[in-house]
């Protein structure tokens, strides 16, 4: 049995170049929860986190000779599960969101009032950031829920750490306001929420 | 006004934090990692196909007096060998007629006798079934296919070398070829063909 824990992802990457038939297996397996996270966040769907996600590890898989090793490697995989999930966004544009299963409360517990507002206080929150317009709701899916530096940040989206930083005070200051008003948050939707939502495709180096 | 956007900057962030990370669901971990095979799968077959166009010469392999050379260079004449092996190979490089799947482990501490075991099972060899073993009659010897990926390997890894004898084997536990080629004395190989490099090379006795 290897032992991939010896191995950090940059070691891994290169045994995969090199033609370690399990090294970039390992990799996703090592990282596949935060991914996962980044997809669902940002595509707020299911099906598609799932497909986008598969794309994105096939893609990696297919380009990581490319890797320059300037960016840790779980930057250079967010920044292209984020692409793939960006291009699935502007595929659907014109359908209607599908809500998340998890925003379903559990009505069958009504008498547990503590846990009641609990739970409704957990989906408020990631209703609210559901809400959000894309930019908004991708940089405090990176800073505030998956713990990213502003600089990490920046090298996923591909934008200056300042916008980051601008993006995830307007976002803040957007949920406050959703989650002041739960009854507003259920009909806001992210194309009405006042805000430049364009979908922007982030430069992966694919270019 | 600072200190209430500050507050709720904080309030967010404070909340944003205590959401758990989602675990990936099993089927979609499951279906993606299935999808990595499948990739690799593919992965491993693309170089082989490749290793082919060195090949595209009919002339790139010559078998004389049962060697295979494998040319690209000034080479002296080949030994005749396994001339009691020799069989004629096709254009695209068939080394089918030193080519064994003995099955055999080689190991580091006895590689050199074991690769000279290959060569004296090779030599003696009056007809292609002569370096059958067991474990090849069991999976009905080497394949075409593999005989073919074997050629393809040997002649991306180590042009310009004769060849003796080569067995699809292991070594150290990793899937190998064990090659002998024609230098002097001759030289005992094992070929990771994963990673297109000699892992092991030793003169044989």
């Amino acid at each position: 049995m290897d032992d991939f824990s010896a191995r950090d992802d940059q070691q891994l990457l290169s045994d995969h170049v090199a033609g370690d038939t399990q090294a970039f297996s390992e990799l996703f397996r090592r990282h596949s929860d935060r991914l996962w996270a980044v997809a669902i966040r940002t595509c707020r769907d299911q099906e598609d986190a799932a497909d986008a996600l598969q794309e994105a590890m096939i893609s990696a898989f297919r380009r990581a000779e490319s890797f320059r090793g300037d960016a840790k490697v779980t930057t250079w995989l967010h920044r292209i599960v984020v692409n793939a999930c960006l291009d699935r966004l502007r595929a659907r544009k014109s359908k209607p969101t599908v809500p998340l299963p998890e925003a379903e409360p559990d009505l069958g517990t009504r008498d547990a009032r503590d846990h009641i507002d609990e739970h409704v206080t957990r989906i408020t929150v990631l209703e609210a950031l559901d809400r959000l317009p894309e930019e908004q709701r991708l940089a405090l899916t990176l800073v505030d829920l998956q713990g990213c530096s502003v600089e990490e940040a920046s090298r996923i989206l591909n934008v200056p750490d300042g916008t980051i930083k601008s993006r995830c005070f307007r976002g803040r200051s957007r949920m406050h306001e959703l989650l002041r008003n739960p009854v507003e948050t259920a009909h806001v939707t992210p194309n009405n929420a006042g805000e430049n939502d364009d979908v922007r495709e982030v430069d992966d180096g694919k270019r | 006004m600072e200190n209430d956007d500050s507050g709720q900057q904080a309030e967010i962030r404070h909340l944003l934090r205590q959401q758990a990370t989602p675990k990936i669901p099993s089927d979609v971990g499951e279906r993606i990692q299935q999808a990595l095979r499948s990739e690799q799968d593919q992965r491993d077959t693309a170089p082989k196909r490749r290793w082919l166009l060195p090949l595209g010469a009919a002339a790139a392999l010559a078998l004389l007096a049962g060697v295979i050379f494998i040319p690209g260079g000034s080479e002296p004449e080949p030994q005749p060998v396994a001339a009691d092996c020799s069989r004629p190979i096709s254009a695209e490089g068939d080394l089918s007629a030193v080519t064994a799947q003995t099955g055999r482990t080689y190991s580091e501490a006895d590689f050199a006798v074991q690769a000279q075991q290959l060569v004296n099972e090779s030599s003696s060899c009056p007809s292609s079934t002569t370096t059958t073993t067991n474990a090849e009659l069991q999976t009905g010897g080497p394949t075409s296919s593999g005989v073919t990926q074997a050629t393809d390997c040997l002649v991306a890894v180590i042009p310009q070398q004769r060849v003796l004898a080569v067995d699809m084997a292991t070594y150290e536990g990793q899937e190998v070829l064990v090659a002998v080629t024609a230098a002097e004395p001759p030289q005992a190989l094992a070929v990771d063909c994963n990673r297109a490099k000699v892992m092991v090379s030793t003169p044989l006795q």
